[in-house]
């Protein structure tokens, strides 16, 4: 007679193999729990993504009323820029501001903006249709030269160059080279120290805030899962029985477990970060505009809280499932197969 | 908590034929009580049995009288509050959780009352979940567990859900998968109760035929007469100690006892 030996350890793919079974069976049970997944994760990306497109929408504004500033600028010294040309010396890549200062200045009928340094690359794709022109005629006959882009000039007489222009600008991006001051107006803006010290107080209370919100939101997150996983074990208490009297061993079931929650938390998780951040951007579409928010969503950020959204998941469902896994595992098969949940 | 004599048992329930015989379940002066809040129930008092190895034994016994705890006690399923269980004359309270699982996966087959089957599986998944506990697989295991299925009768409802299948064939179904590990054991807790008379005959039929070419040993919680009249022996319980013993020839099946 074979004395009493240690049970087998199985393989995990046959907790696999029994997990994605009852996954495709019990689809309707699976749904629910998932659901509740989604529900928390939704909830967490919707609110990062608001968070990212609050702020878009700020540096966004920011954005557009440096432009407009900018811009009321050149029209107080030109009323009108219609038929005029501009020269532009751009040193190195424009910024964003930059670039919608140019298409201002276009669509304000200016005939033509010449590219007087920096190579086609660093214009903006759209002004690229102005080629650069022999540069010795061209400041005469311009209205204003601008000077753009973050970089030191190349290396050329400006001095005598710009020597008869009207007007010579610089934008907040366009660094001249020292020998150039004087000569030209700086449409740049310094802020004053009380004005940094209140946005850095600004910043400080926004970072708080969206702390505060995260927390909050991943407590919900964390609940919401919790709960869902706890009712998705309890309820199978007898099933969980059955299988310990047929010589499950506890680490079998507690792997059925684990692996089932960290597929929920998969898939819950890919919903609830696409649901949620597609709630976000509706909401906030609906009350900035959709160009306003799509405009100033950062794409790769957005992507990356979806990845970070999808790992929570998994995290949390896999957390929430364990105490309720340890349970079940440890269960005497005798009261596993009383309970009648 | 008195301590039992094992003579007076003896003298007691041991019939003076199985004197010596050798004995695959013993389970002495078992008490089982469970706590719920300040409510504590005696399921049971002191239950003292042996079973011996290849008979097929029937427990009588009303609902209420610690029939099922008993089956739980001597089939491994829970630890009692004192007393001892051996099974093969091992103390089970000295194995740990994985040599019980290796004990129930491959020692005992169990039958519910309410069968247990998994519901999301298949009879055939059904059956072979036993086996893949026990490590056999593929083939080997599916061909085994449809000739089980066969032999009880349901070779053509191999790839039904449990829920698509009468009481009677989740039944068989039960039994089918007791029978997976080729067990020295089965215990079945009122194994014909949902079946026909015809089927329950089979069944029965089943049990003597384990019973007499396998050497298979049948432990039966049962009021199912036919049932009583095949078995070697019959225990009854009562108030959650064993009362009486008897084999069947000696019994009057058509006194008020049994019906």
């Amino acid at each position: 007679m074979p004395k009493i030996q240690n049970q087998i350890k199985l393989p995990i793919s046959v907790a696999l193999e029994v997990v994605l079974q009852g996954l495709r069976i019990r689809l309707g049970r699976s749904v629910v729990t998932i659901t509740g997944v989604i529900c928390g994760i939704a909830f967490l990306m919707s609110i990062l993504t608001g968070q990212l497109i609050k702020q878009g929408v700020s540096e966004e504004d920011a954005k557009r009323a440096e432009v407009d500033r900018i811009n009321n600028f050149m029209k107080a010294d030109l009323p009108t820029l219609d038929g005029k040309n501009i020269t532009l010396i751009a040193a190195g890549m424009l910024s964003e501001v930059e670039t919608r200062v140019l298409e201002r200045i276009i669509a304000d009928g200016a005939a033509g903006i010449k590219v007087e340094s920096g190579t086609e690359s660093q214009i903006p794709r759209k002004l690229t249709a102005l080629r650069p022109v022999p540069r010795d005629q061209l400041i005469a006959e311009s209205a204003f030269v601008l000077v753009m882009g973050g970089d030191t000039l190349p290396d050329r007489d400006w001095r005598v160059l710009l020597g008869q222009t009207p007007l010579a600008l610089t934008t907040p991006g366009g660094s001249p080279a020292g020998m150039l001051d004087g000569q030209f107006v700086k449409l740049s803006r310094e802020l004053t120290e009380e004005e940094l010290a209140r946005r850095a107080a600004q910043a400080r209370k926004d970072k708080f805030r969206s702390i505060w919100i995260g927390a909050v939101a991943l407590l919900v997150t964390v609940i919401g899962i919790t709960n869902a996983m706890l009712m998705s074990v309890t309820e199978r208490f007898r099933e969980i029985g059955t299988m310990k009297c047929l010589g499950a061993l506890s680490a079998f079931i507690r792997q059925i477990f684990l692996l089932e929650s960290s597929m929920m938390g998969l898939s819950g998780g890919i919903v609830g970060a696409i649901v949620g951040a597609l709630f976000s951007i509706i909401a906030y579409a609906l009350s900035y505009g959709i160009s306003m928010v799509a405009g100033s969503l950062p794409l790769v950020p957005l992507f990356g809280f979806g990845i970070v959204c999808v790992i929570v998941g998994i995290v949390l469902s896999v957390v929430a499932a364990l105490y309720p896994a340890h349970v079940a595992s440890n269960m005497v098969p005798a009261h596993a197969l009383r309970s009648n949940v | 908590m008195k301590a039992l004599d094992h003579t007076k048992f003896k003298a007691l329930f041991t019939l003076p034929e199985n004197e010596g015989r050798p004995v695959i379940i013993r389970g002495v002066d078992i008490i089982k009580t469970y706590r719920m809040g300040d409510q504590v129930t005696h399921a049971l008092r002191g239950a003292t049995l042996d079973v011996y190895k290849g008979e097929y034994l029937s427990i009588m016994g009303p609902s209420g009288s610690g029939k099922s705890t008993l089956f739980n006690a001597i089939g491994a399923l829970h630890k009692p509050t004192s007393g001892k269980v051996y099974i093969d004359q091992v103390d089970i309270a000295q194995l740990d959780t994985d040599e019980l699982a290796w004990l129930r996966c491959r020692k005992i087959g169990y039958i519910f009352q309410s069968y247990n089957l998994i519901q999301v599986m298949t009879c055939l998944e059904n059956v072979m979940l036993p086996m893949s506990f026990a490590g056999l697989d593929g083939e080997e295991a599916r061909e085994k567990a449809i000739q089980i299925l066969k032999l009880v009768g349901l070779g053509h409802r191999l790839l039904h859900k449990p829920a698509e299948l009468s009481g009677g064939q989740q039944q068989r179904v039960a039994i089918a998968r007791s029978l997976a590990n080729s067990p020295e054991i089965v215990l079945a807790d009122e194994p014909t109760a949902n079946l026909d008379q015809n089927t329950g005959q089979e069944m029965i039929d089943l049990f003597v035929k384990l019973q007499e070419e396998l050497g298979v040993t049948i432990i039966s919680a049962t009021h199912d007469l036919k049932m009583l009249q095949s078995s070697d022996r019959i225990l009854w319980i009562a108030d959650g100690r064993i009362v009486k013993a008897a084999r069947p020839e000696e019994l009057d099946f058509n006194s008020e006892d049994f019906h």
